[in-house]
């Protein structure tokens, strides 16, 4: 039994502690939004963030997560006016959009300690792959977010 | 919701039949609000209650709802979107009352193919669906104007319909949609109604926001790895490591104390390969303990060849005649009054799909029925497949196409789906999914993009412009898989002046050469090779494009010519009946448009350098063309590092382009997708086994790699275009790798370009 704090909630999750903390989200808590595509660090698919810091959920042990401030694309998406949503909309950026949990994550990430990222910051940032190729689009929802967020 | 209630009816009973599984905790799911908008979540339902059904295609609620009906899977092109866009366009209902759903293929396959296809394939949901889009509109639309005549007693032909409404011209009076949709269903019209010409659309080619965007902003959409079912439990699956080999032994007893874990089910003769599956209450689970199982492998009769045996084989072809696909005027004779020889050879690896969301399927298989969730690119082969391999009849077996995460040529192949079933079918009603790693995934693509060799040889005159070429390839055939006995899918073709066998994919576009060439041969060499081969984003085109585009190139520098002006000349020069659909005249303003755009020929600094490719993904089978060309600028650092500065990008966009919204960002995609084997991607085998594993060996191109700088025109052009899925993903490597040449000197004739010294000082 793991205990997590997930998107301000308690969970009391039936999972060894070595689990991924990616399975414990998708499989024993339900919470798909986190995706898998290579459970490796190697994708971002399952980007979530810990304690503010984006971090890729198939490395790390549900064990080590304990304790910790975990956010999910789900408290993101449940917020209907999220500037990094609202631009991903905007711009329409997924195509196939398997990997935009994670581009979210990764670009909301971004914006809490940048709030006017250039496109090279964007290039270092935003590592999470798309076989779709929409990353143009996501470089221009980015920006719009960062405009949205200065309001 | 009928689906809905059954599902939720066969999952009670499986829980309730004592399996001894507690049911899953507590769901989070209801974390965030699922967004019900224009498609429902789960794609295969429909987002809100029915209507009335006026034909298989379209349903319309008493609030004028108007639910479509798609017949092809949203791969992330649109067609949830654009496909209703075309039956809209006729009907002349209100766009933002329109919803779309899944076809269901179960009800596609007892009806006798009532929705024509379900495939999703070959960038053809234009080319196979417009019509009959269009026709199933129109047909409404004209019931719902008869329906409205019958109810006022007038002549149907004073009746207008605009969003919706039904209008009476001479007395005003108006009916809904929802108003007259039972008195429609109920009418038969003695002829079909002509369907719009392009200049009367007013909602194709118009931009509009995909329907399933908001969902997948939301992370709402739910994939097929993302299907949970009371009950369920979770297969990890391995297939025999080298290609040829099967299970030999397997000891489940070392892991059946693990936690969680219910059972080890090998499958024999499962897809390529046969395997095993451990199958345990949490798919972590499953993964760890067939891990720690211990598994004996035979490793089959291919298990020491690698890639430099392939390669050498298929190079070997090209020092012979080969199988004669063109034979025009006397390639010999016409190279002994050549000025100058060119030859030249190429080289193309294997690729992966390496789609993000990993194969996946879950089925739930009892004696009377078996119900099928994930998602596929031809859900109605799929049910076939579930069919034959329960020995169910069809009519039992309900595939749920889920959102795909990716498809790229890969999702027609059902490894995944077959394992799922064979589990299933040893679960007692229990439902169960399947689920590769990547690492499975890289090893086990149901089928890879083939590798492929070309030798082209050219004899130039005295002016440079070639009087003799010959064309000499060798490489998989990517359709060795289909079951399709004749037509596009099947594989092999009779073709030429000598009927020679040769895989039409390999021919793709030598067969109607485009650059003039009075002696001309096309020779076709189709190897048949251990390894699985199959459709990948622009198939045949990818390695032929390569070959003639570069080689195109080569013949430009070697006669000292700008490298669009000879094209031009080229073309100028070629016998109109080399084009298909007379594109002539098109393929000039393509390259006078891309020329123009990218400002080719201006003074470049040392070190960068600009590359063009064309062509117009032309098939020996079926018809049909889309034009588009390519100017890549590169820069190369003196160490040989690899910028992409600049693509721009011209395009056939025909009489239209149902929603440029969505078009476009496919085409701008594309260029990652080509990229991608451009700088790194690459499947290698070494003992029958695939040298990659994971996305740190086999790199697609992050945005780090991508052009910040991408322009996008249209040319129109009087056709309908064949696609715009693929179309421009052959173009991207030649184009790059004249851009070297140009910016260094260096003739790259294979990629990854991380295998080259671009050095240069």
């Amino acid at each position: 039994m793991v205990t997590l704090n997930i998107n301000g909630r308690r969970y009391d999750a039936d999972a060894e502690p070595e689990t991924p903390l990616l399975w414990v989200l998708r499989d024993t808590l339900g919470l798909t939004g986190t995706k898998f595509g290579c459970g490796a660090g190697l994708c971002g698919a399952c980007s979530v963030h810990i304690d503010g810091q984006v971090m890729r959920s198939c490395m790390i042990a549900a064990s080590q997560a304990a304790g910790k401030q975990i956010t999910t694309i789900e408290s993101i998406a449940a917020d209907q006016n999220h500037p990094v949503v609202t631009a991903w909309i905007e711009h329409q950026v997924p195509q196939c959009g398997y990997c935009q949990a994670g581009q979210i994550m990764a670009a909301t990430a971004l914006l809490r300690r940048n709030s006017n990222p250039t496109d090279d910051d964007i290039d270092t940032a935003m590592t999470n792959i798309c076989r779709c190729g929409s990353y143009g689009d996501i470089r221009a929802a980015v920006h719009k977010a960062a405009a949205l967020m200065k309001g | 919701m009928e689906l809905d209630r059954r599902e939720f009816i066969v999952a009670t009973a499986v829980v309730s039949g004592g399996l001894g599984l507690s049911i899953l905790p507590h769901s989070a799911e209801s974390a965030a609000p699922a967004v019900i908008g224009r498609v429902n979540p789960r794609p295969w339902l429909p987002p809100t209650e029915r209507g009335i059904e006026i034909n298989p295609w379209i349903v319309i609620g008493p609030d004028d709802r108007v639910l479509i009906r798609v017949n092809q899977s949203d791969l992330g092109q649109g067609v949830l979107t654009s496909n209703p866009m075309m039956i809209c366009d006729e009907l002349g209902c209100d766009w933002s009352k329109v919803q779309s759903v899944y076809a269901e293929p179960n009800r596609h396959i007892l009806q006798h193919n009532l929705y024509d296809h379900l495939h999703t394939e070959a960038s053809s949901s234009v080319r196979l669906g417009r019509v009959l889009y269009q026709q199933a509109g129109a047909s409404a639309r004209e019931r719902l104007k008869a329906a409205a005549a019958e109810v006022w007693q007038v002549p149907a032909a004073e009746i207008e319909v605009k969003d919706s409404i039904l209008t009476h011209r001479p007395s005003g009076r108006t009916l809904r949609f929802g108003e007259v949709a039972a008195r429609a269903a109920a009418i038969h019209l003695d002829h079909d109604p002509a369907i719009k010409t392009p200049e009367q659309y007013t909602l194709i080619g118009s931009r509009q926001r995909r329907f399933d965007i908001e969902l997948k902003s939301r992370a709402q959409g739910v994939y097929g790895i993302d299907m949970r079912l009371p009950g369920m439990v979770y297969a990890a699956v391995r297939q025999s490591p080298s290609y040829g080999g099967k299970l030999k032994s397997y000891n489940f007893d070392a892991i059946r104390q693990m936690p969680g874990v219910i059972a080890a089910i090998p499958m024999d003769g499962i897809g390529p390969q046969s395997g095993i599956a451990v199958v345990a209450d949490s798919w972590w689970r499953a993964k760890t303990a067939l891990e720690k199982m211990p598994v004996n492998w035979d490793a089959g009769p291919d298990a020491t060849r690698g890639t430099p045996d392939l390669v050498a084989a298929f190079r070997a072809k090209l020092g012979q005649e080969g199988p004669i696909a063109v034979d025009r005027g006397h390639f010999d004779s016409g190279m002994q009054d050549a000025a100058k020889t060119v030859e030249a050879e190429y080289v193309l690896s294997h690729q992966a799909h390496a789609q993000l969301e990993p194969p996946n399927c879950t089925a739930q298989v009892s004696a009377d029925r078996a119900e099928i969730w994930f998602g596929t690119q031809e859900p109605d082969y799929a049910t076939l497949i579930a069919a034959k391999l329960t020995g169910l009849p069809d009519a039992k077996v309900f595939v749920h196409n889920c959102f795909q995460g990716g498809g790229f040529g890969r999702g027609g192949l059902h490894g995944e789906l077959q394992q799922a079933v064979t589990v299933a079918k040893r679960l007692n009603g229990r439902p169960v999914k399947v689920l590769w790693t990547r690492e499975e995934d890289m090893a086990h693509d149901n089928g890879y993009h083939p590798m492929g060799v070309a030798r082209l040889t050219a004899g130039l005159d005295r002016n440079g412009m070639p009087v003799a070429i010959r064309v000499r390839v060798a490489g998989n055939d990517a359709l060795e898989q289909s079951d399709a006995p004749t037509g596009p899918l099947a594989g092999i073709i009779e073709y030429g002046p000598y009927k020679a066998r040769m895989a039409h994919q390999l021919l793709r576009g030598f067969h109607l050469f485009p650059y003039a060439a009075q002696n001309l041969r096309v020779e076709v060499n189709t190897m048949r090779t251990w390894v699985p081969s199959s459709t990948w984003r622009s198939t045949g085109s990818y390695a032929n494009v390569f070959y003639l585009e570069s080689f195109i190139d080569e013949l430009a520098h070697a006669a000292g010519r700008d490298p669009v002006a000879y094209r031009r000349a080229l073309l100028e020069a070629a016998d109109p009946s080399s084009f298909e659909d007379n594109a002539k005249p098109d393929w000039i303003k393509a390259l006078d448009a891309v020329a123009a755009k990218s400002d080719w020929g201006r003074a470049l600094p040392m070190g960068t350098g600009m590359g063009i490719a064309i062509d117009d993904r032309k098939s020996v089978a079926p018809r049909g063309i889309a034009l588009s060309a390519l100017v890549v600028t590169v820069s190369v650092s003196k160490a040989g590092a690899v910028k992409i500065e600049r693509m721009n990008i011209v395009h056939d966009r025909g009489h239209a382009l149902i929603n440029p919204e969505a078009a476009e960002r496919q085409i701008r995609g594309m260029m990652a997708w080509g990229l991608s084997p451009v700088f790194s991607q690459e499947i290698t085998f070494k003992n029958a086994t695939v040298e990659q594993s994971n996305f740190h060996q086999y790199e697609p191109v992050r945005m780090s790699d991508y052009p910040r700088d991408i322009s996008l025109d249209f040319i129109q052009t009087n056709r309908w275009i064949s696609g715009i899925g693929e179309e421009v993903v052959p173009l991207v490597a030649p184009a790059v790798c004249n851009a070297i040449y140009a910016a260094t000197g260096k003739r790259i004739r294979s990629v990854p370009l991380r295998h080259h010294d671009l050095s240069w000082t």
